[in-house]
């Protein structure tokens, strides 16, 4: 090693922290040389007058300057344990909260979060709309369904027409007779009719036995 | 060496107590690095108040980090470092108060004849004296280096600079106190016999 590089090592020879191999160096460098020998002493000189607390320098209070610190953590502590007492939260705040931090909502642009606000409406209505009890219309009944069990009263016949009749006829005849189809077709192509509960009964099945379109016609036992 | 290496492992045991919200650590702690802080800001900025107030602002951070301290360096190498972060950072902006020695007025005078009729004890408040007018960067490193008591790679770790560094800026600082100590009365003669 170099002259300069012992020279630049001396001040942590002076002070004892270079590791064993580059002390040993340094003492052989010392070893029978005044130059680095003086070099050394001034070393130590600087080392004595630094550790040194001269008089005209402050003395540092360690008691009261930790007293004072104790005094700062503590009061940091109590201002700590007020502000993590959890304040009362709704359910709307929890759920906002929960959100937010879930899916850092925060972070979201904000047309962003109108895309998502309406996709998850549309699901939603959807969900109601397909968890909805399907609604049956109380006066109709499906092709080859039973009768319903909500009758309104008065006599009842079972009809059959010609299957050319147009539908538009039959419902004429009906609204001649002022019968009305309380079921049907059937399987055969049969419909119930309900009457008036009026003494012109025998008038209205005959007139509509009397039409060619009718093939059909069977009073339903009361 | 081995006191040395004894006091480094109390000092990293405290700071594992400290972690753990161990306040009576913190004390033990506190008496022993507190004086040196302040010794080590008060050199610097030279206002007792603001280096006493520095000095709690330090302990405190050791405080709230120590369960962070991972033990990569000596307890006294991280210390002194939050301590220099934070006087560097109280003293931004502003000049410290300091000047390179060549532009000190007053030192003309003492360099005639410095030794003369003096003491020792004055010798080296004289030159207490002379380090604190030197640039921050060479008195820091002499101030760690002799009164801390740090290797030159604590220096580096506590200045964050290369080892290589902290060897060049001691050796001008020795430089630059070369003629002081010439005439502060060291010769050959009176190696060994100073202290």
């Amino acid at each position: 090693m170099s002259e300069h590089k012992m020279d630049e090592l001396l001040a942590w020879y002076a002070n004892g922290t270079l590791d064993d191999a580059e002390q040993r160096q340094v003492e052989a460098w010392l070893d029978n040389n005044p130059e680095a020998q003086l070099a050394l002493a001034e070393h130590e000189f600087i080392q004595h007058s630094v550790a040194e607390v001269g008089a005209e320098e402050p003395v540092f209070n360690a008691e009261a300057g930790f007293g004072k610190l104790m005094a700062q953590i503590e009061t940091e502590e109590a201002a700590n344990e007020i502000d993590i007492q959890p304040a009362p939260v709704s359910l709307a705040e929890q759920l906002r909260n929960w959100i937010a931090q879930t899916f850092a909502w925060h972070r979201t642009p904000a047309f962003a979060r109108v895309a998502m606000v309406s996709q998850l409406g549309i699901v939603l209505a959807l969900g109601v709309v397909v968890m909805l009890p399907n609604e049956q219309a109380e006066d109709y009944q499906v092709l080859s369904g039973t009768p319903p069990a909500m009758l309104a009263s008065g006599p009842q016949a079972d009809i059959g027409v010609d299957p050319k009749t147009y539908i538009g006829q039959f419902q004429t005849l009906l609204r001649q007779q002022d019968a009305k189809i309380v079921s049907g077709p059937t399987a055969i192509g049969t419909y119930r009719i309900q009457f008036p509960d009026d003494a012109q009964l025998e008038a209205r099945m005959a007139a509509l036995k009397a039409n060619q379109a009718v093939i059909y016609l069977q009073r339903v036992a009361p | 060496m081995d006191s040395a290496r004894e006091r480094a492992a109390e000092e990293v045991a405290w700071l594992h107590r400290i972690g753990n919200g161990d306040k009576a650590a913190l004390g033990l702690l506190y008496q022993r690095f507190a004086p040196r802080i302040f010794r080590f800001v008060i050199r610097m900025m030279k206002d007792q108040a603001k280096a006493e107030e520095l000095v709690n602002d330090v302990m405190m951070e050791v405080w709230k980090n120590a369960a962070n301290f991972e033990g990569r360096s000596a307890a006294s190498t991280w210390i002194l470092g939050i301590a220099r972060f934070r006087t560097l950072n109280a003293v931004r902006g502003k000049k410290l108060d300091t000047v390179e020695l060549s532009q000190a007025p007053e030192a003309v005078d003492e360099q005639q004849d410095a030794s003369q009729g003096k003491s020792h004890e004055q010798l080296r408040s004289l030159l207490r004296q002379t380090i604190a007018r030197l640039s921050d960067e060479h008195r820091e490193v002499v101030e760690l280096t002799f009164f801390h008591g740090c290797s030159y790679k604590e220096v580096a770790d506590i200045l964050q600079c290369p080892e290589n560094t902290v060897k060049t800026r001691m050796y001008h600082a020795k430089a630059k106190l070369k003629p002081w100590l010439t005439n502060l009365g060291l010769a050959e003669t009176e190696v060994g016999g100073l202290t």
